[in-house]
């Protein structure tokens, strides 16, 4: 993982509510209350403008790395066909000796910079073995 | 404003379409989510269901009882892979005077996920 990476903004762009999206979701969670849901989780930051956009700069390596924790800080829900602003940073990373473990805040905002809703998610990356490390 | 009481809820079992559809719709092909020997490779039994997604089911069973405006935060540490076909139990756990949440445990009993959350009256006491 790429320690260098803290405090760098990787995304700042502007992506849309699509109701196609929303749609996917509920078709995801499959339950009455599902389209409700799909408004209040409908972007995963980490991915939200490219699957490389963070996994990339981050330096991480998806063969040994998971996602450890998510968080949400709701605001209003999001409203289907707005543009909203999205901005991703590193907010840490933790050297652990065996794993690094980086947290990535993800910041939406709707056209008046308004915070609509703020996600942080940790990623944990078990540190590679040496070859031969384990027999 | 008196606390909203958080009641023991189940998920549906996760199918792989459900997988398909999360991954189609947030754009994570991330291949442990859909090839097995990819998985496998990494040590898992299976295939792991997105992060996000095991969020969101645990944010949708919430929405169900308390509807969305009524969650103000939720805070959610993956302790285990989730696989398809598992069923998500969530037991609500008090923490302490403002701290409560869920824990989250598959069908073999193994713990998935441990959730803080916030609702609408909890900051009053």
């Amino acid at each position: 993982m790429n320690l260098n990476a803290i405090g760098t903004v990787l995304v700042d762009t502007e992506v849309v509510v699509d109701p196609a999206r929303l749609a996917l979701l509920a078709k995801a969670l499959g339950t009455d209350s599902a389209a409700e849901t799909a408004l209040r989780v409908p972007f995963f930051g980490p991915t939200a403008a490219g699957k490389d956009s963070v996994v990339k700069p981050l330096g991480m390596d998806l063969r040994r790395a998971l996602q450890g924790g998510q968080s949400y800080e709701w605001h209003r829900a999001f409203v289907p066909g707005e543009t909203i602003r999205l901005t991703v940073r590193v907010e840490d990373i933790i050297d652990k000796g065996s794993m690094h473990l980086a947290t990535v805040l993800s910041e939406y905002r709707d056209s008046g910079g308004k915070l609509v809703q703020c996600q942080r998610t940790v990623f944990v990356e078990r540190r590679e073995t040496a070859q031969g490390e384990n027999g | 404003m008196s606390r909203l009481r958080i009641e023991p809820t189940k998920s549906n079992p996760i199918t792989r379409d459900e997988v398909a559809a999360y991954g189609d719709a947030v754009g994570d092909h991330n291949p442990v989510h859909f090839d097995p020997a990819f998985a496998k490779a990494m040590g898992l039994a299976d295939t792991v269901v997105h992060g996000p997604l095991t969020t969101a089911i645990i944010v949708d069973r919430l929405i169900a009882q308390f509807g969305a405006d009524n969650i103000l935060n939720l805070d959610v540490r993956l302790r285990g892979p989730v696989f398809p076909g598992d069923q998500l139990s969530m037991t609500p756990i008090d923490y302490g005077e403002q701290d409560r949440g869920v824990e989250v445990h598959n069908q073999r009993g193994e713990r998935i996920a441990t959730v803080t959350t916030i609702l609408k009256g909890d900051a009053d006491g």
